[in-house]
């Protein structure tokens, strides 16, 4: 009886000590893991396409004439705003304003995403990465941010995690808000009062009140928009404007 | 010697699993929340004889892969495996008539453990 008493309190000294090197002991897995994860990561976003050419043809097909139809319409407002943009330029040289400058950003990888939902990416302490760094695509679309950091890796909570919340705005309408994630890929435009005006569709972007993210980056789009007499504000639905299948290779915004 | 190697391999097996599930299974939102390294574990104890404790080691082990892929408090996942495994070993144990009798022990049992 002694001897399992006392190979259990081995086992209990030896397993409680490892907490003392939690971050140490992850990053060593995490880098010895990390060709495989990468490996397997791949892979699951070429099955997933697989599966869902099968299963989602007639949506695609629909899918495809829609976005055909935004491209054109987003093709003639560009063109429209090439001459704002120069006489922008313009007053901006004349009233000796600096223009804006662009962020430091900093490219890494998906590796995988553990357990709890949150995505792991490739760099680290070593690359000055720390935590609260916004993390966005190349297509300037809000992923997340920098939840913690170890050696060689960082941890990017998303902005559909349960826990995230930050100011946003839809972009045309000047509408404010907080848009806070509900998990499973779900967002949810909060403190909209019921007078305002919001449709399907309507896009939505960071604002500048938090201060937690950079403003005008791309955080999604209104899936559904519900008016309560009883309640305060509206029950907006939004879906996020990436895909994190899709998730390959991120900007962590290093400076803003 | 034969256990031991068993053993080994249940280790990587492991390991890989939780690579699997963090790695491919995570892109598919009904797939991963399916945790394969718990299945494995609690499929390793019902099979196991209730007096062997290598059961429990691989137990530790899991959870030890599960924790360092994990958000939760370092340890959550040792304990909850450590928890279900020794429930498992324990209604094996009370309700020995269940189909786990040695003199009914399966191929599977009587190759794996003593």
């Amino acid at each position: 009886m002694s001897k399992k008493l006392f190979i259990i309190l081995i086992i209990v000294a030896l397993t409680g000590s490892t907490f003392f090197f939690k971050k140490q002991i992850k990053n060593f897995f995490y880098l010895i893991s990390s060709p495989t994860q990468k490996t397997f990561w791949r892979w699951q976003d070429k099955t997933s396409d697989f599966f869902s050419a099968f299963l989602k043809t007639g949506v695609l097909i629909k899918e495809n004439e829609e976005l055909s139809r935004q491209i054109q319409q987003l093709v003639q407002e560009k063109v429209s705003l090439q001459e704002f943009k120069k006489e922008n330029q313009f007053l901006r040289k004349a009233l000796d304003l600096g223009l804006e400058k662009d962020f430091e950003l900093k490219a890494a990888e998906v590796i995988a995403k553990d357990i709890s939902g949150n995505l792991l990416v490739n760099k680290g302490q070593n690359y000055q990465i720390s935590v609260g760094m916004p993390v966005i695509t190349a297509q300037k679309v809000l992923v997340g941010k920098i939840s913690e950091v170890y050696q060689n890796f960082s941890k990017v909570v998303l902005i559909t995690n349960k826990e995230s919340s930050f100011d946003a705005k839809i972009t045309v309408k000047d509408i404010a808000g907080v848009i806070r994630g509900v998990g499973d890929s779900g967002l949810i435009f909060d403190l909209v009062p019921q007078d305002k005006e919001v449709k399907e569709g309507d896009i939505l972007a960071t604002g500048s009140l938090s201060g937690i993210f950079p403003k005008d980056l791309l955080a999604g789009s209104v899936k559904t928009a519900r008016r309560s007499d009883v309640e305060p504000f509206q029950h907006i639905e939004v879906i996020p404007a990436f895909n994190v299948r899709e998730l390959e290779r991120l900007f962590i915004i290093a400076d803003f | 010697m034969a256990r031991f190697f068993i053993l080994i391999s249940a280790f990587f097996i492991l390991y890989f699993l939780v690579l699997f599930q963090t790695g491919f299974l995570a892109g598919f939102n009904i797939a991963w929340r399916l945790n394969l390294v718990f299945l494995a574990i609690i499929i390793f104890n019902l099979l196991e004889k209730t007096q062997n404790k290598s059961g429990l080691i691989l137990t530790l082990t899991a959870g030890f892969f599960l924790d360092i892929f994990s958000e939760k408090f370092w340890g959550f996942w040792m304990l909850v495996l450590l928890i279900s495994a020794l429930f498992i070993k324990y209604i094996l144990k009370k309700f020995i008539g269940l189909g786990f009798k040695s003199s009914r022990k399966s191929k599977w049992q009587t190759f794996l453990v003593k």
